[in-house]
């Protein structure tokens, strides 16, 4: 870690799993972090992999009627 | 460096159900060398589709998926430009969803980020993975 100068002065908030950093304008600018959005940069935790693949639990892929299926391409 | 993949709802029903597409999907998903984004929107929209036919494990799947994702809020400048694809897009394709125009305005937000889908309409936006 730098000196003062190298703190990133913003909100920090909870998003999901993860902690987010929401700075001004002109922190963005100064440490060029990603332009044209408030969040800026995710400290993600460590990977918790419990993964979802196959996790539905009482329902079946085929109960998704052809309206479902349109519907995630154009809801 | 990583790569940051950007999760489509559509993505995310074939991979929760385990289809072949799904298993596609589960290896770049799983990769730990990848950045997982989900947006707020989708998310939205993905726990819409499992409460409605049903499904009874809802809060665990996005709890876990929050375990290895990061969840993106959507900010108003976001949907400015979203809303303007949007209107642009519609001139083009009559079924174009708002939301799918959001997904295309984070991603390019996040360094043009792969936006990982099987919806056809993604072919707007130039880093998309199409299964």
């Amino acid at each position: 870690m730098g000196d003062c100068e190298d703190i990133i002065h913003g909100k920090i908030k909870k998003v999901g799993n993860s902690i987010a950093i929401f700075v001004s304008a002109e922190e963005r600018d100064k440490y060029q972090l990603v332009p044209d959005s408030e969040l800026v940069l995710a400290l993600r935790k460590k990977k918790v992999m419990k993964s979802i693949f196959g996790a539905v639990s009482g329902a079946k892929y085929s109960q998704f009627t052809e309206k479902d299926r349109a519907d995630y391409h154009g809801e | 460096m990583a790569n940051e993949i950007i999760l489509d709802t559509s993505i995310l029903v074939e991979y929760v159900f385990a289809t072949k597409t799904g298993k596609v999907a589960k290896e770049i998903i799983e990769d730990p060398g990848n950045i997982i984004l989900v947006p707020s929107i989708v998310l939205a929209e993905f726990v819409s589709k499992l409460e409605r036919i049903g499904n009874r494990n809802t809060s665990e799947i996005v709890t876990a998926l929050g375990g290895y994702s990061t969840f993106m809020p959507v900010n108003w400048e976001t949907c400015l430009r979203a809303g303007r694809t949007h209107a642009e897009l519609k001139k083009i394709e009559d079924n174009i969803s708002l939301v799918d125009c959001i997904i295309m305005e984070m991603a390019k937000e996040h360094k043009n980020a792969i936006v990982l889908t099987t919806d056809r309409h993604f072919k707007h936006y130039k880093n998309s993975k199409i299964l």
